[in-house]
């Protein structure tokens, strides 16, 4: 589901325009007539306020049961009716709402930093460090991923933070190979040369030069990361192997539901259709921001 | 050409060395004995006996000289003991990697020819109503999950439609003739393997469009259009290689998602291949097992960077004489 | 009758930011066998003046608004796409400026050669690679029958440029547009490139259109010049009294920007003053007047129209006379 973002020449592009000023600015003008990605950006934002707060006002906890009122349809004390245990599905749905997107935005970020500063370094360092790099990078590529993330789980466990770690482990890699590209491009500019004729440190010329002008696809890559972690992570919960009920999240609503497909199918629907919400968005979110980051489309050629 | 590709072989052998021994650190720091398994299929083991098999398999070696031990008889065949199963692994991988590997080749084959078809029609018809159609669809087909997508279209197809088995492999049979065999065969496929290339698919579509429209922008496109030649002929002749390079390289990555995201698609729809076997050895704490199946499927897919690589040579001189 | 007769072309680009007028109403005729010169800077709407001869303009943004393009008696700007097919690569070849990006990089330049005569001319495989090889042959690429199954990046910049030659002329084309063919190349390759378009011109009868921004080659294989400015043609005359005669302040201006060797520089290098023109937006009166010292009230209100001033020699300024006298004055 990896969409290739920036490569080669089109990266150091991208990275480079970062430097001029005004870009922000006109990112933001570009960003905004992309209809859909606006939708998504409100869609999202959205989203995360209500499973931060709406929870709190609701009648019912999310594992309250009462085996009277199994598999009630949806009704106005039940907006998406109830499970196989009796259990509110809208407040599961919620509360694994949580969970999903507290995952997906931890792994985003963390593998976001991780892979930049690996990327950064190796890249602007060069020789034996690089070289590791990309060896490195080139094993984490020719693994199959869900199934290593599968057996990492089971092996470290569940739990939030195991999972989100396992998730980071097999991420970085790819963000890692980003951000080298950039610097790679980069390192080759005169102003690189200038700064360290005049005796700037390489951290410096790493934390000024480099790391900014990352930011651009780095973001794009961030938020695109952030629905796939999000993606493995549901998958993982369905199949019993990340998070570990009765914690709930998007996955693990779907791993009994799927057992009632026949009597109950909205069970199957309501968390699956949330996930596909959550990730359409990310999936436009990102589509629109590489958009409006690409100085090619810019204004007034 | 030859010349590359035997380079290119040549690059893969630090890769698969450096996998096994990867994956070798990962085997011998999972819990659990490898022997026990064995040690209750036959309780009348010596001790002597025992001792001899631990010396065989290498595990009170030193690492390092139990991972040669341990390479030396992954390539004469032996991978181990299934401790699930009781039954040595290599018998029970064979038969379900041809099992997985018609569903990921179908998967592949069909998701890729489908995906350039459209993509190429997407191109010469830009902003068209099919056009936009086919980029949402391909949106939303990336999007999809893919397990809730197979429960889904068991739900919809099976369940309420009757029109596919909701599992399983085949139908039991005595002695039905090559066309029923065949036929059979295929109503069990089609949902899984819809399922399983969906996602590709949409990226690729995606992919091709984008990859076309800037060939089609390219000088040399103009110049071949000031000799005269039809579309056609430019399209065929001088946009369609250059636009599949990247396609293709982007492929052979495809193909290394395609057979992790089998692993998933057969458990859901309990399709007894190599993908459903690692699942139920991961369940079980079979790590000989499930780290036989990883190391199976990493060499497809390094093999299938492989055969991209060279793709991709075929395609474009340039990096042929370099 | 000429070969070909250019009647006010004009050619807009409709961007968001505006209507970009490229050609704004050129005209010229050229004869058989004639060398024109196309000169002008980045921007004046030369290149895109052959391109709209060849109807390769991209349509959105582009389109030929007017004017006529009558080559051997038809109107090029009506024929049917079909018919304006046949035309291309047969009766007109185009060569352009950068023959890394024009020649396809997965095609043999076989192939690249081969393909317009296999088309036009209903040559089989064989035919067409011998007339190839004889082609090559002809540009200064010898060895043509090994050579013919190589890829353009095994050839050096001035070979690639030979190479798209050849595959212009395949079809022994009538007239062939030259799109600063020389721009990207070295400076010692740049003469060998033009001394063969005009032997092959000479030997073969092809008329060629020369479009550079470099008056040097102009002075040296053309034989009549039309100079481009904003889209307009503003001189147009024989290539020996465009340097020796100029009446248009634009061209006066050009060649006292060339730094002469022969001479002392004394001061500062002479420029025209003031930006290329803006080709967005309506324009009142003459295009070159921001930038002109010898402009008056007039120049602001009317648009001179390319007038003759001698035989065979125009020019578009209302004050063209007394420029003429000021220039020969000074020289």
């Amino acid at each position: 589901m990896q969409e290739t973002l920036f490569e080669g020449p089109e990266l150091v592009r991208v990275a480079m325009a970062a430097r001029s000023t005004g870009y922000w600015a006109q990112v933001w003008r570009r960003f905004r007539r992309h209809h859909l990605a606006i939708a998504s950006l409100y869609f999202l934002l959205a989203l995360i306020v209500s499973v931060a707060v709406v929870p709190q006002f609701l009648p019912y906890e999310y594992d309250q049961v009462s085996l009277q009122e199994r598999f009630l349809p949806p009704s106005w004390r039940h907006p998406f009716g109830t499970d196989e245990l009796g259990r509110d599905v809208f407040t599961r749905a919620l509360h694994g709402g949580r969970v999903s997107l507290a995952v997906g935005f931890s792994v985003a970020l963390s593998s976001m930093l991780l892979g930049a500063i690996a990327g950064c370094a190796t890249g602007y360092i060069g020789g034996a460090a690089d070289n590791l790099m990309m060896r490195v990078v080139d094993i984490a590529q020719s693994l199959p991923r869900i199934a290593v993330l599968l057996v990492l789980s089971k092996v470290f466990g569940g739990g939030m933070f195991n999972l989100i770690m396992v998730l980071v482990l097999l991420e970085w890699t790819d963000v890692a190979r980003l951000a080298r590209g950039v610097v790679l491009g980069i390192k080759v500019q005169p102003y690189v040369d200038a700064a360290r004729a005049g005796g700037v440190s390489g951290m410096r010329i790493l934390g000024r030069h480099l790391l900014p002008n990352s930011m651009a696809p780095l973001i794009v890559s961030a938020t695109l990361d952030a629905g796939r972690a999000i993606r493995a992570e549901t998958t993982l919960s369905f199949l019993g192997l990340g998070i570990p009920p009765p914690l709930s999240s998007w996955g693990n609503l779907l791993t009994n539901a799927s057992a009632y497909y026949f009597t109950a199918p909205l069970l199957v629907f309501i968390p699956g259709l949330f996930i596909f919400a959550t990730l359409l968005s990310f999936n436009l979110l990102g589509d629109g921001l590489r958009d409006a980051m690409d100085p090619r489309l810019a204004e007034g050629k | 050409m030859p010349r590359y590709i035997l380079r290119r072989f040549v690059q893969m052998i630090p890769l698969l060395f450096f996998l096994s021994l990867l994956l070798f650190a990962a085997l011998a720091s999972m819990p659990g004995d490898p022997l026990r398994s064995m040690l209750e299929e036959l309780p009348k083991m010596t001790p002597l006996e025992y001792q001899r098999l631990r010396e065989l398999y290498g595990l009170d070696d030193p690492i390092h000289v139990g991972y040669l031990k341990w390479l030396w008889q992954v390539l004469s065949g032996n991978f181990g003991y299934s401790k699930e199963y009781h039954l040595p692994v290599w018998e029970l991988i064979m038969p379900r990697l041809w099992n997985t590997l018609i569903l990921t080749v179908s998967a592949f084959a069909i998701g890729k020819a489908l995906a350039i078809l459209i993509g190429i029609y997407s191109a010469r018809h830009p902003y068209s109503p099919l056009d936009y159609s086919a980029m949402g669809l391909a949106f939303f087909g990336f999007s999809v999950p893919g397990f809730w997508l197979g429960l889904t279209l068991i739900i919809v197809f099976s369940v309420y439609l009757h029109w596919f088995p909701a599992g399983g492999f085949g139908s039991p049979y005595s002695d039905a003739n090559w066309w029923e065999f065949i036929w059979d065969r295929a109503q069990y496929l089609v949902l899984p393997v819809v399922t399983l290339a969906v996602s590709e698919t949409a990226s690729t579509t995606r992919y091709m469009r984008s990859s076309l429209l800037e060939v089609i922008r390219q000088d040399y496109i103009t110049n071949a259009r000031s000799k005269g030649l039809s579309e056609q002929t430019i399209l065929l002749r001088h946009a369609l290689k250059n636009s599949l390079i990247p396609v293709v390289t982007v492929s052979a990555l495809s193909l290394a998602r395609l057979i992790g995201g089998s692993t998933v698609i057969e458990t859901v729809f309990g399709y007894p291949g190599m993908g459903k076997l690692l699942f139920d050895a991961i369940m079980g704490s079979d790590y000989t097992l499930a780290m036989a199946i990883l190391m199976l499927m990493s060499f497809f897919v390094i093999f299938a960077n492989l055969i991209a690589d060279v793709l991709y040579a075929w395609l474009d001189p340039r990096i042929r004489y370099t | 009758m000429s070969l070909l007769q250019v009647k006010n072309l004009a050619t807009y680009f409709f961007t968001p930011a505006g209507v970009v007028r490229a050609v704004d109403g050129i005209s010229y005729d050229l004869e058989e066998g004639e060398i024109m010169g196309l000169v002008g800077e980045s921007g004046s709407g030369k290149s895109v003046s052959a391109l709209s001869i060849m109807r390769l303009v991209p349509e959105p943004p582009g389109r030929i608004v007017a004017g006529e393009v009558i080559f051997q008696g038809k109107d090029l700007l009506r024929l049917s796409g079909e018919e304006m097919r046949l035309i291309r690569g047969r009766a007109i070849g185009m060569i352009f400026q950068e023959p890394s990006t024009f020649l396809n990089p997965v095609l043999t330049i076989g192939r690249q050669i081969t393909e317009a005569m296999e088309l036009h001319l209903g040559l089989d495989r064989k035919a067409s690679r011998a007339r190839a090889i004889e082609l090559l042959e002809r540009v200064g690429i010898p060895d043509g029958e090994s050579r013919l199954s190589d890829y353009p990046h095994q050839f050096s910049g001035g070979q690639r440029q030979r190479i798209m030659i050849a595959g212009a002329l395949s079809c022994r084309p009538k007239l062939l547009l030259a799109d600063e063919p020389t721009t990207a190349l070295d400076v010692t390759i740049q003469a060998q490139i033009l001394e063969l378009i005009k032997d092959l011109s000479r030997e073969f009868g092809i008329s060629v259109i020369l479009i550079t921004h470099n008056l040097g080659i102009v002075a040296r294989y053309a034989d009549r010049v039309n100079v481009m400015y904003g889209g307009e043609i503003v001189e147009s005359a024989a290539a020996p009294e465009i340097y020796r005669k100029p009446w248009h302040p634009y061209t006066v201006g050009l060649l006292e920007a060339v730094p002469r060797v022969d001479r002392q520089v004394e001061g500062e290098l002479r420029t025209i003053e003031g930006q290329p023109a803006d080709l967005r937006g309506e324009k009142t009166g003459c295009t070159f007047r921001p930038r002109c010292s010898y402009a008056v009230a007039r120049c602001a209100i009317e648009r001179p129209p390319l007038q003759e001033i001698t035989v065979h020699h125009a020019s578009a300024c209302w004050e063209s006379e007394r420029v003429g006298k000021v220039v020969r004055g000074e020289a």
